[in-house]
């Protein structure tokens, strides 16, 4: 039977279908593409985390809160107004040493950006195309963690097959429905602008497969300190801050516990969401996103568990 | 003809020990920000049985950092057998890891279907020295590999024994033909509970099968006859008589040793931790240094350890090096020339 000779409604749900069909293609090839091995990720920097979870602000901003807790800079209020105003806020470096002290490329470029005390969110936006976020960039990039140039050249081939495929075929039933007579296409042109465009949107995500599972890992390894995020000690005492904020995002931090996080929120989502932030896993809010380390995965007990079966052991 | 040279307290634990840390959630961050102070990471397997996702980030881990299993949940030192279905739960992990080794206790903790929750002492009787070998030989056929066996602590003698512990942990090991995980602060703390000399303890089991070693803290508690024992809780900082115990551990053994801090709470900072890995490091020295004459060392590795900063380690079977013994005992050892940290 030739489905272009299905009726409109019969031919609808045969294209949805056809169209979960093509989506689910895109999706495997893309797993089964960007899934290889390609040399072992370090787990020794946390802005490589962040970077990996959110882009260059994220590394950034991690960067700016861990300097911040460290004591490195401070927070100015501009004039009258509130300390935590949108776009007000002003960061300064403490000591003009510290830039020495640290060891961390983009800490070092951090820090040079606020030697004068300057507005935190715009300083931060103008720096995420700074060295050292290129270079973790390029790292990731050679790690398979984040699509590379090859990889995205073949996400761009599969998506225009994949939009090409249902356009294609919408426009071919259309065609044939016209010369039939036929004007009750609505439906079908709608559905297929609807199947391209979320066929465009899963085609090019911003980490690869491996980047996934590796994000996911580093979440499940780290899944303690979320847990323990309210008991966390400010100040630098540990690594535990600027881990919980690279593996689970700035909103994953406690205000009452580190009252300054918020202003290191981007504009944007400070805009949106108030204080506190949202999650969004690709985004600068990432906590455990749909693929991640919640419910009874990881979030449960954290990766490694707890002590040696009590005493006596 | 193999050369002769001096082997230093450095040079030996360069080629043969590594001292690491169990791994605890709460340390992670701390663990990996400093892994290159650390040279194993011990892990509890149980938290991993049937979780794929976590042994899936167990992965990640062990590409940072050398995993040892530690199991809690087999009771292997037991009359019956364990059930295959446990065994093979190690087995899938220790396959999917691939670890230094893996390790479980000289302990049961159910009977008859029910859970104690608890490590406890078996009687220690033939029967149990035949159970506990006979689970021991299925463990090792189904994972593949043999297990080091740890000897636990106990604040009570365990009732109905007819052998003392020594003598019980030493007819296990050779009717099973596995390893000793020595965890010396229950021996210390055995000792104290039970008064005997932990020292001589260690002399009385076979040195040849000590290949890791856990060190600890824990409390003293008072016990009902207003006698004090000391509870094993791993919430203390590992007391100085422990890493005494370590450098003797050290002296009498031949073997590679892989020494694990374990701590289960009340954490204190990283770097006190990693100040008793330093600790732990030194004892071993401080014990080679007392065992080790002299080491032959083969022709060809002459030229690399007469280069600044060379040392011998031990990756591979490209040679052998002969260690000999103040008792005069000699081991020839498998190892690789190399320069380390050239």
């Amino acid at each position: 039977m030739n489905p272009f000779d299905l009726r409109g409604p019969e031919f609808l749900v045969s294209y949805f279908f056809f169209s979960a069909a093509v989506i689910g293609c895109i999706i495997l090839l893309r797993r089964l593409d960007e899934n290889r091995e390609s040399g072992k990720p370090s787990l020794d920097d946390p802005y490589l985390v962040a970077y990996l979870r959110g882009g260059e602000g994220e590394a950034v901003r991690v960067a700016a809160l861990s300097l911040f807790d460290r004591g490195l800079l401070t927070i100015k209020s501009s004039g009258s107004s509130s300390l935590f105003s949108d776009g007000e806020n002003r960061l300064e470096l403490t000591d003009a040493r510290a830039i020495d002290s640290v060891e961390r490329p983009i800490e070092k470029r951090v820090l040079e950006a606020f030697k004068s005390p300057v507005p935190i969110s715009s300083t931060l936006e103008l720096l995420e195309n700074c060295t050292p976020c290129l270079d973790y960039a390029r790292n990731l990039e050679q790690l398979g963690l984040l699509p590379g140039p090859d990889t995205r050249e073949k996400r761009k081939v599969r998506k225009q097959i994949a939009v090409g495929l249902l356009l294609g075929v919408a426009l071919l039933k259309i065609f044939i429905a016209i010369s039939r007579g036929r004007t009750n296409i609505l439906f079908l042109i709608v559905l297929a602008i609807l199947a391209a465009y979320v066929t465009s949107r899963i085609s090019n995500p911003f980490r690869t497969t491996r980047g996934e599972k590796f994000l996911e890992d580093v979440k499940c390894l780290f899944a303690s300190i979320r847990l323990r995020a309210d008991s966390l000690r400010p100040g630098g005492a540990t690594s535990d801050l600027v881990w919980l904020a690279s593996a689970y995002g700035l909103a994953a931090v406690p205000e009452f516990v580190f009252p300054h996080v918020s202003a290191f929120f981007p504009r944007k989502a400070l805009r949106n969401s108030g204080s506190t932030g949202s999650s969004d896993s690709g985004g600068f809010f990432s906590s455990c996103g749909t693929t991640s380390c919640g419910g009874s995965g990881c979030g449960g007990g954290g990766c490694g568990g707890g002590g040696c079966g009590g005493c006596g052991s | 003809m193999a050369g002769v040279a001096a082997a230093g307290a450095e040079t030996m634990n360069a080629i043969y020990d590594t001292v690491g840390i169990g791994w605890r959630p709460e340390l992670a961050a701390g663990i990996l920000d400093h892994h290159a102070r650390i040279d194993l990471v011990e892990v509890i397997a149980d938290d991993f049985f049937g979780e794929p996702r976590r042994v899936r980030a167990l992965k990640t881990l062990s590409a940072q950092v050398p995993i040892a299993l530690h199991g809690v949940g087999l009771g292997l030192a037991s009359a019956s057998a364990v059930e295959t279905w446990r065994i093979e739960r190690m087995a899938h992990l220790v396959e999917s890891i691939s670890p230094l080794f893996w390790s479980e206790h000289l302990a049961f903790v159910r009977a008859d279907g029910i859970e104690i929750g608890h490590l406890a002492a078996p009687p220690r009787s033939d029967a149990t020295v035949d159970g506990a070998a006979e689970n021991l030989l299925r463990a090792s056929r189904i994972v593949g590999v043999k297990p080091f066996m740890e000897n636990i602590a106990t604040l009570i003698e365990p009732p109905g024994s007819a052998l003392d512990e020594a003598s019980w942990i030493s007819k296990i090991l050779s009717a099973s033909d596995c390893d000793l995980l020595l965890d010396l602060h229950n021996v210390f703390a055995n000792g104290l509970n039970h008064g005997y000399d932990p020292k001589e303890f260690l002399r009385q089991i076979p040195a040849g099968r000590i290949r890791a070693i856990h060190i600890a803290g824990g409390k003293l508690i008072s016990a009902p006859d207003g006698t004090q024992r000391v509870l094993d809780d791993h919430l203390h900082d590992v007391p100085d008589p422990v890493f005494d115990l370590l450098e003797e551990a050290a002296a009498l053994s031949l073997n590679p040793l892989s020494v694990i801090l374990e701590r289960d709470g009340s954490y204190p900072s990283m770097e006190s931790l990693l100040a008793e890995v330093s600790q732990a490091r030194q004892a071993l020295a401080r014990g080679r240094t007392r065992r080790v004459e002299r080491v032959e060392v083969p022709d060809e590795c002459e030229a690399i350890r007469s280069f600044p900063g060379a040392s011998l380690r031990r990756c591979g079977f490209a040679g052998s090096v002969q260690i000999e013994s103040a008792r005069g005992s000699k081991e020839c050892r498998p190892f690789e020339c190399g320069i380390e940290g050239a």
